[in-house]
């Protein structure tokens, strides 16, 4: 067993799901280890919230495997330690949140008092005596962050928490998450929003039609940053830029220069070029957005 | 499985539509039990033609307080629980806290079981909420009408408390598997009230023409527990729901299959589907 294997709380190997004709989750291979936030980024429709099901043991796979937190999905060793929201959870309409999640910690078998704790977290004690029906979309997601947090979870499973949220809401939840994520917890969130991937997670999975299309950090996935330069006369700049031989392959685009070399030589470049009576208008840092990424991984997925 | 029954517990006690059912349920036995009958004994219609006035006091003093209650149960009562049972269980999937309760700790067969508790409770409720105001009004009534007091004895209590049990559990535990099966409210509310009060009574009804249907509804929980009622209340007026097609011993071996065989079915089904 490798370090890298007892710092693992979730892995599945070829994790299949079929529903007659189609399959919604293809031999999907995840691998999340301890307090990572994991963001699991897909198009609507994609089979993120099937695959979460399937960790949480409400879907049974149709083949492959998973361990989660060495135990197997559904079973109560592994529910004891996972805290869960997962799209389409509800809760009971006619009680308040507060007795909601004690009929939460009744089954989970944990101490009525957590419920104080996790009403405090998600800053809904106020509203915690009103009826569940009359609560706003982002009060119903706090308290479902609230459920998951019942149990103290090792991992918490979060899909698209915030989804219809409006703006200060999401802002509110991202910071939320964020600070669940810190120390030993693990946090798997699912999402369609890049920007929200990209702003909370350490490491993302990309699924597109059930199958795991990219895997590795947010930087990994965006790939190695590179150089713009705008600059007269071109042609001289490119002769300049040739001579370096640190610089890499050099692309002519309109009136810029592409370069994909380490953004650590800029200052180099700039004084190289200056030097040599080439007039730099513009240096700056090239970086693919997740989102773009995230375009040509699911376009490239999508069309083939 | 305890904490799967407490946390049943809970939300059943603040639940509205529990108490709703549970009061109609009060005030339909006592109405069409005691007040209605009561009411055509002081004032007969047509000057008491067609009435068996002896009768029909026998049911309203002590001595013939638990047939009396007793005989609301294969028809109204069981509606009643039928949709208790449904309301427990559908609403899960309606409300979709199903996900949200599987996913807590418990397996799903300890849910299961927990929600089967507590409408055991449920169940046990629904009897108390009729045979106990149903013996006030019978001890009103004897007094009221100079009738001699006499209740009946504590094993004959017990014997007819059983007895109701198994007639409303048998209907609470199709009702279970109904929802479990619909994974809905509404279309097994519907099927199940269908069931209970058109095809039984066409069974029934048919019955006495067609030895086929004759043979079936001595299997049917509706024609089986009007016969286990009608076993405790042999004095009883025409009560609808209630006549002695079966023996007692056939009919709670039948009530007992029918008791059984639901619970089982729901648990296969809510053990191997998908929550989805």
């Amino acid at each position: 067993m490798t370090p890298d294997d007892l710092n693992m709380v979730l892995e599945t190997t070829n994790l299949t799901k079929r529903y007659g004709r189609i399959l919604a989750v293809h031999e999907l291979g995840l691998k999340v280890r301890k307090g990572e936030v994991y963001g699991f980024l897909g198009p609507n429709g994609a089979g993120k919230t099937t695959t979460l099901r399937m960790l949480l043991g409400l879907i049974r796979p149709t083949g492959g495997h998973i361990s989660i937190l060495g135990a197997t999905p559904g079973s109560p060793q592994a529910l004891a330690r996972i805290g869960a929201l997962v799209e389409g959870f509800g809760f009971y309409p006619y009680l308040s949140g507060r007795r909601n999640l004690e009929v939460l910690a009744r089954y989970a078998g944990v101490p009525k008092e957590r419920v104080d704790a996790v009403l405090e977290q998600v800053a809904l004690t106020a509203r915690s005596g009103d009826r569940f029906k009359g609560y706003s979309l982002g009060m119903k997601q706090r308290l479902g962050v609230a459920a998951a947090l019942l149990k103290e979870p090792a991992l918490l499973i979060l899909d698209e928490p915030t989804n219809g949220l409006d703006p200060e809401g999401m802002a509110d939840m991202r910071s939320l998450i964020r600070r669940l994520g810190q120390g030993e917890r693990s946090v798997v969130l699912s999402s369609h929003l890049l920007g929200e991937v990209q702003q909370i997670c350490d490491r993302v999975g990309v699924i597109q039609q059930g199958r795991l299309v990219a895997e590795g950090t947010v930087a990994e996935l965006r790939g190695q940053a590179g150089l713009l330069i705008r600059a007269t006369p071109l042609d001289k700049a490119q002769e300049v830029l040739a001579t370096m031989e640190a610089v890499g392959p050099v692309e002519t685009a309109d009136s810029w220069l592409r370069l994909a070399t380490d953004p650590a030589l800029a200052a180099e470049i700039n004084r190289r070029l200056v030097q040599a009576g080439v007039a730099v208008s513009e240096l700056r840092l090239e970086e693919r957005s997740l989102e773009e990424v995230f375009l040509s991984l699911t376009h490239l997925e999508g069309g083939a | 499985m305890t904490e799967s029954f407490l946390a049943e517990v809970m939300k059943l006690r603040r639940r509205p539509a529990m108490w709703v059912l549970l009061s109609l349920w009060f005030a339909m036995a006592l109405a069409f039990g005691y007040l209605i009958p009561y009411l055509v004994y002081q004032n007969p219609p047509n000057g008491g033609a067609g009435i068996d006035s002896q009768q029909l006091l026998a049911s309203l003093v002590p001595a013939g307080w638990l047939g009396n209650v007793v005989g609301g149960f294969p028809l109204f009562g069981a509606a009643m629980v039928l949709i208790a049972g449904i309301l427990v269980v559908g609403s899960e999937f309606g409300w979709n806290t199903m996900g949200t309760v599987m996913t807590q700790r418990p397996r799903r067969l300890e849910v299961l079981s927990g929600k089967l508790g507590a409408l055991a409770v449920l169940v046990a409720l629904f009897e108390l909420v009729v045979f106990a105001p149903g013996a006030l009004a019978s001890a009103i009534i004897a007094r009221a009408l100079d009738a001699p007091v006499d209740w009946p004895h504590a094993a004959e209590m017990l014997r007819v408390f059983a007895g109701g049990f198994l007639i409303l559990g048998a209907w609470a535990a199709i009702g279970v598997a109904l929802a479990v099966l619909f994974r809905s409210t509404a279309l097994p509310v519907g099927l199940g009230l269908v069931w209970l009060l058109v095809i039984e009574s066409l069974v029934n009804g048919f019955g006495d023409q067609l030895r086929a249907l004759g043979s079936l509804r001595q299997a049917l929980p509706g024609t089986t527990g009007g016969s286990l009622a009608a076993s405790f209340a042999s004095n009883l007026p025409d009560t609808p729901g209630v006549s002695a097609v079966t023996g007692p011993v056939q009919a709670v071996v039948v009530l007992l299959v029918w008791s059984i065989v639901p619970v089982v079915l729901a648990s296969v089904f809510l053990r191997r589907r998908d929550v989805t």
